[in-house]
């Protein structure tokens, strides 16, 4: 068997108590993993943002359920606010005490406890405080975020990976537990892992840079750079790399000149210098003749794609990865699996 | 059944890493945090690239020891694991891989579609020596397809994924997010959910299994909206930059000082009817949140009027008690020293043999009965070889010197 919808938890029960995007997306990750997942209907939070299509992309494949009833789930899932939940019925600790072997897991900005636990949030907040924001954005202009609920969603594959742990978990010792998830714990450790790049190296500074990483993260290229039809993204991490771009360039003689030999040189005290000697090359290409040039020489580089062409890919028609679920095209989940012997 | 669990639900699982840099290993060392034992598969001369980062500088000084042990990137994506080294190209090499995934249970590899393959260890072959085995692909555009061969970093995915251009300043070009490096954490755990999914059903009947994970549609699977319009045959909506279409104000501020910014977050109308005041914008045509879109940019530049006049700290702290969204916006070196990550357990301390002291992260989960743990930094090159091919595989000293001797333990 091959395919992207599979049964791996079939049998299992979850309830979910969404009002915003991250107990959702753990909801619709679990669904497509073959647990029934039944959503309770709660008011939507106030600046969730959830349009038509999100909703329908996020509630796929689930089922209804009026409430929370004692023995009727393995896992409850919420995003409500820590100090919301009474008000809308949510009681995890009541419900885990009179069932020790239910699992409950929340997603939220900050978390149920810590410092800002009980201050008011939005995703916006775990931007700020994960320093995800500090790195996205021109210099001296305001730091930008991740648009589109993107922090909010990775919390949500967060707790749901989570509680697939404490089921596999609970398969050993038989007690279910609480899960606590914050988006900017989740933002903070993801942009944390990078920062150890900068901050432990010679610049001791991981900051704003526009269209490219800050000093080019060590070596040249790490950059954002136009073409003939738009823009690619360009990044070698090894010498090995910059010879073959080299290369594709015909050799130019400039490459030649010890300036542009110390790839970390270059990627720190003067990438835009490197950038003007490389972009009259790009600009006389495509982003489709460079991206045939990357492959026949065997350099990194991407195309800058607008979502309405990389929808259109040939890449994704080939694994099916748009298809229809109840009326509407989506994206399927990110995997395909293929269980037992090898075809 | 109940059993203890100190030491993680994972436990007696072994796990043989193959992955390099970031995404892949990162998988392999949460694994490890929850009891898993990994085994990372090395070659001295063809080294995990985060090994060959710049020497380390703590407090303005270069760190001392041999280099390719010293880095916390290589650190924090490899914490906790078991080290061998064996040069792949050798036969007696790949033996030597079959006999040890006879009695492990997953195997982790992000290398380009078919390396592994070519080299006897992909999951045919593996699974045919143990066909419990649960084996995690993760390259950029799977295993299949046209372009499936894409030499891809972080950015690269973000791109050709049509991430990059929603990042930007309204009505500017795009400017993308290129130090953040989102591909790979969410990768990371896009990829641990049909693994523990697969795990948890293998308990029941047995059956290893192939997942074929690619992270550019795990991009696009988290950030699914400018795709939903696409599809639609709609057009995709600019950037919005920090803006939100359900809340207004929202976005970042200056705040005073140098470099220094704030948020506020709008949400009700009850909550600008709080800050209308305090900004000088009390007017009715505001009162709703369609009358604040209309307005946004007038608002935004009343705020950051306002916000501009004091600290973040002290901004944030009266919006809060108001009821309103705002927080000072942290660089990163901030956010290591922010001692709120400790506390939710996220950031740790380990010692690494080397190097000393350091912070690392660990999977950003509280867990009630089965929290997450490190226990070690990341093995030094080659640490475990004879851990590993003495103890679990039962070769004799004297074969292991042969091997190391004959280049296929390197």
């Amino acid at each position: 068997m091959t395919g992207r919808d599979t049964d791996l938890l079939q049998g299992l029960r979850v309830l979910e108590l969404s009002q915003g995007v991250a107990a959702a997306y753990a909801g619709k990750l679990l669904a497509s993993l073959g647990a029934a997942v039944s959503r309770a209907p709660l008011p939507a939070k106030p600046g969730a943002g959830l349009s038509e299509a999100l909703a329908d992309y996020l509630h796929t494949g689930k089922g209804r359920t009026d409430a929370y009833a004692p023995g009727a789930f393995d896992i409850v899932l919420t995003d409500v606010h820590v100090d919301a939940r009474a008000a809308l019925g949510i009681d995890l600790d009541g419900w885990r005490k009179a069932e020790p072997a239910l699992i409950t897991g929340a997603a939220s900005v900050f978390g149920d406890t810590g410092a800002d636990a009980h201050a008011p949030a939005v995703e916006l907040d775990a931007y700020a405080k994960s320093g995800v924001a500090w790195v996205i954005g021109e210099p001296g202009r305001p730091p930008l975020i991740v648009p589109f609920h993107h922090a909010e969603m990775q919390a949500g594959a967060h707790l749901a990976a989570a509680a697939l742990m404490a089921l596999i978990a609970r398969r050993r010792s038989g007690r279910g537990q609480a899960i606590d998830i914050a988006a900017a714990d989740v933002v903070s450790a993801a942009v944390g892992v990078n920062g150890m790049l900068y901050l432990y190296e010679i610049l001791q500074r991981y900051d704003r840079a526009g269209r490219r990483a800050f000093a080019s993260g060590g070596p040249y290229p790490y950059v954002l750079l136009p073409c003939a039809d738009g823009e690619v993204c360009l990044v070698g991490r090894a010498r090995h790399e910059w010879g073959r771009l080299m290369a594709a360039m015909g050799d130019p003689e400039w490459s030649k000149n010890p300036r542009y030999q110390d790839l970390r040189a270059m990627g720190r005290d003067y990438p835009e210098e490197v950038d003007a000697l490389i972009q009259p090359w790009l600009s006389k290409h495509t982003r489709a003749e460079l991206l045939a040039l990357a492959e026949q020489h065997g350099f990194p580089i991407g195309p800058v794609y607008r979502m309405e062409e990389t929808v259109g890919l040939a890449q994704f028609a080939y694994r099916g990865f748009f298809a229809e679920r109840d009326g509407r095209r989506m994206p399927e989940v990110p995997w395909t699996l293929t269980r037992g012997a090898a075809a | 059944m109940t059993a203890p669990l100190k030491d993680g639900p994972l436990s007696g699982l072994r796990v043989l890493d193959f992955a390099w840099v970031w995404s892949g290993p990162q998988v392999a060392a949460w694994l490890g945090e929850f009891g898993a034992e990994v085994i990372k598969i090395e070659h001295g001369k063809r080294l995990d690239n985060t090994r060959l980062r710049a020497r380390p500088v703590i407090d303005g000084v270069q760190a001392e020891g041999p280099s390719i042990e010293l880095h916390p990137y290589f650190h924090q994506t490899n914490h906790g694991k078991r080290s061998i080294t064996l040069d792949l190209k050798r036969p007696e090499a790949i033996a030597l891989i079959h006999e040890l995934a006879k009695t492990s249970d997953i195997v982790i590899e992000n290398l380009s579609p078919g390396a592994l393959g070519r080299l006897g260890l992909d999951y045919a072959s593996l699974s045919a020596v143990n066909p419990k085995i649960v084996y995690l692909s993760m390259s950029a555009l799977g295993q299949t397809g046209p372009q499936a061969d894409l030499r891809a970093y972080a950015p690269i995915m973000s791109s050709f994924g049509g991430i990059e251009a929603q990042v930007g300043y309204p009505g500017e070009r795009p400017i993308g997010m290129m130090n953040y490096g989102l591909g790979d954490p969410n990768a990371a755990v896009h990829a641990l959910l049909p693994l523990l999914a697969a795990l948890y059903r293998r308990e029941d009947d047995g059956l290893g299994c192939h997942i074929d994970m690619a992270q550019i549609e795990a991009m696009i699977s988290a950030l699914p909206e400018p795709a939903l319009e696409a599809l639609a045959g709609g057009p995709v909506s600019p950037p919005p930059g920090n803006r939100s279409r359900d809340a207004a104000p929202h976005g970042v501020f200056p705040a005073a000082g140098e470099d220094a910014w704030v948020t506020v977050a709008v949400v009700t109308d009850a909550q600008w009817a709080k800050l209308a005041p305090l900004i000088g914008m009390d007017e009715p045509a505001l009162a709703t949140l369609d009358g604040r879109l209309a307005e946004v940019e007038r608002i935004e530049a009343a705020l950051a009027a306002w916000t501009s006049q004091r600290s973040r700290e002290s901004v944030s702290e009266n919006l809060r008690a108001l009821g309103i969204a705002s927080s000072p916006v942290l660089s990163v070196a901030e956010q290591w020293a922010d001692p709120s990550l400790a506390e939710r357990g996220v950031s740790r301390q380990v010692t690494h043999p080397i190097l000393g002291p350091e912070k690392l992260y660990a999977a950003p989960w509280r867990m009630s009965e089965t929290p997450p743990r490190i226990e070690a930094s990341a093995p030094l090159l080659g640490a475990d070889n004879d851990a590993v091919f003495l103890d679990i595989l039962g070769l004799d000293p004297a074969q292991l010197e042969a091997l190391k001797a004959d280049g296929v333990v390197a």
